[in-house]
């Protein structure tokens, strides 16, 4: 399903995967010095922006996949009002007896902003990265041993397959009268039901593709030729320069917003 | 000087009591076609995996004696050396790649050989171009069907050029039409670049007249013998049946027919020697007595009596029309076999008798009545579903609650539940294994208990998912036998299947599903005589279908006489 945007031709989909694993671990760390709502708003609006024009993900798809998120960044005001650590004085209105502080609600909004930033850039990442590539510059500039590497393509072919194995289980335990769970227990009686023919499968299926792989002559150590180098390019530039344009005016806003 | 030998191999896995080889010497000719022949649990896997060093290498066993590659000990061998030897095409298509597209598999075998980009570049697409796949080399994997898979799989073998094929049931879990392609893309391969071919087999119909050799395994893992094919079957017929190892069908009326007092020139193994050798001696018949086809009237017609009906179902999925109008009735006793090409819908129908999907239009009775109407509960005390992976449906940690799980859902008294699990450990022969774990049984057992558990409380309709695949001859033997006996007890059955030879010895009538209609519904030997039809739905009439042709033939031959 992701395919058709990790395998796109747009400008993000050609930037080194390095370099956006990289910049994304920057965002990171810089969004924890933040503590403002305004500076992780404008990036949040920066990113979705970015990855529509220059990843070619439609809003509509990638809105879809942040409203998740959004719950969760919610929950972030409301603990803030509720549960404090210090009572703000600008009292904006009260619920029932409860005060609500303007402090307050602005640290709750730049907890849940940041944690939309993180969710947006991992969107960044996942929606124009093509995992062989990945994989591949991960090998080639990250010495990630090829043994992982390989493995790594090995188990995530599998996702798809065990998804569909997951359905035949639950139908084939409809079948025998098994209805939805009822209550925290039976969801966990049920869960080790499903897990039990599914963890049987994927030990043989590790089996099998490890000899299929070793029989190819894959014998995980790093003198192996490759056929898909991954380069380092223009667009890496253009995508640092971005990265850099990014921080310096953040910076500039920031000073000069006294935020 | 042979090209791949062995010399007294002995192999045996840690904490087992038994060497699962013992003593194997071999000696392979470049450019030979033979076949392993063993019945299961002969150890002709761990052969082909100790000709390649994957044994002991990454999977521990105890060996004793050695492989050699002309005069090379495998065991000083890299993986990537020795995989520009041998090559081994596995059997489950899903899980022997590493890869997400076409090309990349092919390029992952070609990078461990260290090659430049401009040989892989021609590897590719001589390799893509053998297959017939040039079209597919930036395609998913995950969007190419089961016979797709095992030609890439052949691609990346043939990119990497090993001089020995190792083929260890590559067609198992494909249809009869894409068993039929491989089958001759291999054939092409060896005859064109004089590749050495090395199966591991049960369909033995097709492949036996291009082998030259057939090398065959006991259960103690010995070499039992090494002879041309032809020879085998000839002298050692009686040793191969005791063994548990399956004939092809020529040569067991072949056999049968000796019995009878006839003398062969030349024993016959393909169907077209056998016609030569009867026309030649101008033979009234195949034999007078036993060898002759079920006839419609020895199967008993089934009574108009319905228990399913079918009313102008249609099912989409995502857009797509699966099932197209389809009506049918299935009789009350009836054994009616659901056939027709990979992806028709065949699994979907079964599926909505069930249930477990919802028809976009139409209608399903079951007993006179809309399975909209019944609970999940009340439908399940009428019908059984046998799934295609018997460990999909295991829900205890013993066999004997597995059985009683049904019942005790239904509100039986301990009394009741004891009683009908042990008639049916004894009916359906689990009764060592009563205490085991569901997933320590083996293959055929398990593949048992699924259908045990589905009778649990005497459901009067089963509906079995291709319940041969990936089976072997005895289990499939054995599952069938069981399933006539229930069919004769009276319950109705409904079981999807590619197998046209069951088709025709136990099934009473035949519903052939194509492009989501109902072609044909009807008793099976009518149905294998519309041959225009049967292309179409690339379905194959079996070879006894084609003897029993055969013996018509030669009885009105003599009487234009």
């Amino acid at each position: 399903m992701l395919e058709q945007y990790q395998m796109s031709s747009h400008f993000l989909q050609q930037v080194n995967p390095t370099m956006k694993l990289v910049s994304m671990l920057l965002i990171i760390f810089y969004m924890i010095t933040v503590f403002d709502p305004y500076t992780p708003l404008i990036l949040l609006v920066l990113t979705v922006c970015v990855i529509r024009l220059f990843g070619g993900v439609p809003l509509k798809f990638l809105l879809l996949i942040l409203l998740p998120f959004s719950l969760f960044s919610i929950s972030f005001i409301w603990i803030n009002v509720v549960f404090p650590d210090t009572r703000g004085t600008t009292i904006l209105f009260s619920i029932g007896s409860m005060p609500v502080a303007l402090e307050n609600v602005l640290i709750g909004v730049s907890l849940g902003l940041r944690s939309l930033v993180f969710a947006s850039w991992s969107l960044l990442f996942v929606l124009t990265t093509d995992p062989t590539r990945f994989m591949l510059s991960l090998i080639q500039h990250c010495k990630l041993p090829p043994r992982f590497g390989y493995g790594m393509m090995a188990a995530y072919r599998f996702i798809p397959l065990f998804k569909q194995e997951l359905n035949q289980v639950r139908a084939a335990h409809k079948i025998r009268g098994l209805g939805e769970p009822r209550g925290i227990k039976e969801r966990f009686i049920e869960i080790k039901r499903y897990s039990i023919p599914l963890l049987a499968s994927a030990i043989r299926k590790a089996e099998r593709v490890a000899i299929a792989m070793e029989s190819k002559g894959f014998d995980g150590n790093r003198n192996r030729t490759y056929y898909h180098v991954i380069h380092w390019s223009k667009a890496d530039l253009t995508f640092g320069m971005g990265i850099l344009f990014v921080f310096a005016s953040l910076y500039l806003i920031r000073v000069n917003f006294s935020l | 000087m042979p090209y791949l030998n062995t010399v007294d191999l002995t192999v045996r896995y840690p904490f087992q009591e038994q060497d699962v080889l013992k003593g194997i010497t071999l000696s392979i000719e470049k450019g030979e076609k033979v076949l392993i022949l063993g019945a299961s649990g002969s150890g002709k896997s761990s052969l082909a995996l100790s000709l390649n060093g994957i044994i002991p290498h990454s999977m521990e066993a105890e060996i004793e004696g050695d492989v050699y590659l002309q005069e090379t000990s495998v065991n000083q061998l890299t993986f990537s050396e020795v995989c520009k030897h041998i090559g081994i095409l596995f059997q489950d298509p899903e899980s022997q790649f590493c890869m997400m597209t076409v090309e990349d598999e092919i390029i992952f075998g070609l990078e461990n050989l260290r090659l430049q980009k401009e040989e892989m570049d021609k590897r590719i697409e001589k390799s893509l171009g053998f297959v017939g796949l040039e079209k597919w080399r930036k395609t998913q994997l995950k969007d190419l069907s089961g016979g797709m898979k095992q030609k890439v799989a052949i691609a990346c073998l043939i990119a990497m050029d090993p001089e020995v094929f190792i083929l260890d049931e590559p067609t198992a879990n494909l249809d009869p039409v894409s068993t039929e392609e491989i089958f001759a893309l291999l054939f092409s391969l060896s005859n064109k670049f004089n590749k050495t071919l090395l199966f591991i087999e049960h369909k033995l119909d097709y492949l036996l007249p291009y082998l030259e050799r057939i090398v065959v395994l006991n259960k103690e893992g010995r070499v039992k013998r090494d002879c041309p094919p032809r020879e085998l079957f000839t002298h050692y017929y009686e040793e191969l049946k005791e063994q548990g190892i399956w004939i092809p069908t020529i040569c067991e009326k072949a056999k049968e027919m000796e019995q009878t007092g006839v003398i062969w020139d030349q024993f016959p193994l393909t169907l077209e020697e056998l016609e030569n050798e009867c026309t030649r001696k101008g033979m009234a018949s195949l034999t007078d007595s036993t060898l002759s086809l079920p006839s419609i009237s020895s199967k008993e017609t089934v009574a108009d009596d319905y228990l399913v009906e079918v009313k102008n179902l249609t099912f989409s999925y995502k857009n797509h029309l699966v099932l197209n109008d389809a009506s049918f009735s299935v009789a009350k006793g009836d054994f009616l076999a659901i056939a027709g090409p990979n992806g028709t819908g065949k699994s979907t129908l079964a599926q909505l008798l069930i249930k477990l999907l919802k028809p976009t239009q139409g209608e399903i009775l079951i007993d006179n009545k809309s399975i909209q109407q019944y609970k999940t509960k009340e439908l399940m005390q009428k019908v059984g579903f046998v799934f295609q992976n018997p460990e999909h449906q295991f829900i205890t940690d013993t066999v004997e609650e597995e059985l009683a799980y049904g019942l005790k859902i239904l509100g039986w008294d301990q009394q009741a539940v004891s009683e009908r699990v042990d008639q049916l450990l004894k009916q359906f022969n689990l009764i060592a294994q009563r205490y085991s774990n569901p997933f320590s049984l083996s293959q055929g057992q398990k593949r048992r208990l699924s259908v045990a558990t589905m009778l649990t409380n005497n459901q009067q309709l089963i509906i079995l998912d291709e319940p041969t695949f990936g089976q072997d001859q005895v289990n499939t033997e054995a599952l069938m036998q069981l399933l006539k006996e229930l069919n004769e007890a009276g319950k109705t059955i409904l079981m999807i299947t590619h197998d046209m030879e069951l088709v025709l010895k136990y099934a009473k009538n035949v519903l052939l599903l194509n492009q989501g209609k109902v072609n044909y519904q009807g008793d099976v030997l009518s149905f294998f005589e519309k041959e225009k039809m049967l292309e179409e739905a690339q379905v194959k009439a079996p070879v006894s279908y084609k003897l029993a042709a055969l013996n018509r033939k030669l009885r009105e031959g003599i009487l234009l006489c």
